[in-house]
């Protein structure tokens, strides 16, 4: 019944000393987009990590509208409808543009079963297993052309150049039809004209799949312009929240940012 | 073409979800005793002995695979562990009564001819193809790629690698039986850590992501010490020096990440076929 598709409570995770992430606290609205910003090694990237559940919390807890998953395993997180890109691009390299999404399209249509599968040249079988690899065929190249890469389809993946990698991942992510979409950093690497075309894409996405977006990024313009909520982190700990009009007014963050006194403008 | 029924399943465990074994000799060790025990203490016909030596083969592979799949050993790790546990099998064959200890099983008879190998081949590499190219495959080699995003993609990762094991185990056991059959003699320590390497090495030379491949590296490892053996001693100085030789020239294995037909037929862009190989021309693209 939460008006909310995700939160963190008191969040904490704890590197053999080194505190990643403290006390972390935050609420994603349903079908908004939300920003987590904050300079490199704030811990941005470890708040992904422990609300996917690749590796468990040292602290506080994971909901995804009223229910607690702190302690799931990924995949178990991913068929509750959460899906992500990385900072550092993880794609399955060998395999093609098209059989990346593919893969991913397995868990909400697995369409055969392993003696299907096993005895697939059978005459009698044969068709059916056929027609389910076209139809996820099809159905990956629908998600590759609103990512705008379908005519790479054929390409190995890590053939592509780094921007279309990173919508790659975004196609792949939305393949497993996710309620909650995080991005780490899908703009890394990009000019200021490419990354607002990659906002427009976002903005597209969001409204046609019907997704809440929660979005690492270091391009202030691209955050400004895009999220309607924003989670600064510092030093693994939260400095600031609110709307991008307030963040941009906020001493603290203006001096984690600038630096104080800007001797180093 | 015994050795390479054994190869053939190894190649879809170790080629496609990316973990390596050197325990492999235990499953043929168990498929070889099954069969064995099958046909002589039984006199079960031998066509009924060979799913059986499969069976048990992969059901002891999930003694293996469930506890070290479940607690995600990464690779090497994993494969320390397989390495004790085909020790293990060892031992304990020589220890129990049915296997009749280090004695082993002698006077079995020979029912492994070459056609019926040759046809047992041609179905396990057939499941083996239709395993890799389904969507079982395509998730192994996800894992194989990155494990990460595979589980991010909602993979199980203890489901598919546990099940491409028992998928290797099965092979391997198929091998053992064939094996038993052929040599009409089998005692413990033939299926030692030595033929467990053997079978990787026959992987990895034939080339991992593939299936020709290492099977085609099967039939040539298991004909060279023969087609040698005029050469005595020094057929197994230029046994290893081949496998010296392949691993400089090719270190992705003579068909790596690719199948035979490949070379004839899927017209890849050149770039992309040429990229597996050289790792150091990501720079000219920018």
């Amino acid at each position: 019944m939460s008006d909310y598709a995700a939160r963190v409570e008191n969040l904490g995770k704890n590197f053999g000393g080194i505190l990643a992430a403290e006390e972390i606290t935050f609420q994603v609205r349903e079908k908004e987009i939300m920003g987590i910003i904050g300079p490199n090694g704030a811990g941005k990237t470890t708040i992904f990590n422990l609300m996917t559940g690749v590796y468990p919390p040292t602290a506080g807890k994971v909901f995804l509208g009223d229910e607690d998953v702190t302690k799931l395993a990924p995949d178990v997180i991913v068929k509750k409808g959460v899906s992500r890109t990385f900072q550092n691009i993880r794609l399955f390299k060998r395999l093609t543009v098209l059989e990346n999404v593919v893969t991913a399209l397995d868990l909400n249509y697995p369409l055969y079963n392993i003696g299907e599968a096993l005895f697939l040249n059978l005459p009698f079988l044969k068709g059916k297993v056929k027609r389910a690899e076209k139809d996820l065929r099809d159905k990956a190249m629908s998600y590759l052309d609103t990512v705008g890469i379908a005519h790479l389809a054929g390409n190995q993946a890590d053939s592509l150049p780094y921007g279309l990698q990173r919508k790659l991942e975004m196609a792949r992510a939305l393949a497993l039809e996710p309620k909650l979409l995080l991005l780490d950093e899908p703009a890394a690497g990009m000019n200021p004209e490419e990354s607002m075309d990659l906002a427009r894409l976002i903005q597209k996405v969001q409204k046609d799949f019907d997704v809440t977006v929660l979005l690492i990024e270091h391009h202030m313009d691209l955050v400004m312009y895009l999220c309607h909520h924003i989670f600064v982190m510092n030093f693994g700990r939260e400095l600031a929240q609110g709307s991008p009009e307030e963040i941009q007014e906020n001493p603290a963050v203006l001096k984690a940012y600038l630096g104080e006194g800007r001797s180093n403008g | 073409m015994i050795q390479a029924i054994s190869v053939t399943g190894l190649a879809v465990f170790t080629g496609f979800t990316g973990l390596m074994s050197l325990g492999h000799a235990a499953f043929i060790a168990v498929g070889a005793y099954t069969a064995a025990i099958c046909t002589k203490t039984y006199g079960l016909p031998f066509i009924a002995a060979i799913p059986l030596a499969a069976i048990m083969a992969g059901l002891v592979s999930l003694v293996i695979g469930i506890p070290t799949l479940r607690a995600k050993l990464r690779s090497d790790y994993f494969t320390i562990a397989t390495l004790g546990f085909g020790e293990a099998v060892r031992v304990l064959l020589e220890n129990l009564s049915i296997t009749n200890g280090a004695r082993g099983l002698a006077s079995l008879t020979k029912y492994s001819t070459l056609p019926r190998a040759a046809i047992a081949l041609a179905i396990v590499v057939f499941l083996a193809k239709n395993f890799v190219f389904s969507r079982y495959g395509r998730m192994a080699i996800a894992i194989r790629e990155d494990h990460v995003a595979a589980e991010m993609a909602g993979i199980n990762l203890f489901n598919v690698r546990l099940r491409s094991l028992f998928f290797s185990a099965v092979c391997a056991g198929v091998g053992g039986a064939f094996h038993a059959h052929y040599i009409a003699f089998i005692q413990p320590n033939m299926f030692t850590n030595v033929q467990s390497t053997l079978l990787t090495a026959s992987v990895v030379a034939g080339g991992i992501g593939s299936l020709t491949g290492p099977v085609i590296a099967a039939l040539l490892f298991a004909s060279i010490p023969e087609l040698l053996r005029a050469a005595e001693m020094w057929r197994l100085v230029v046994y290893g020096g081949v496998l010296v030789a392949i691993m400089v020239l090719r270190p992705q294995g003579i068909f790596g990440y690719r199948e035979i037909n490949h070379l004839f037929r899927r017209k890849r862009p050149a770039v992309v076929a040429e990229a597996a190989g050289s790792s150091a021309d990501g720079g000219d693209d920018s």
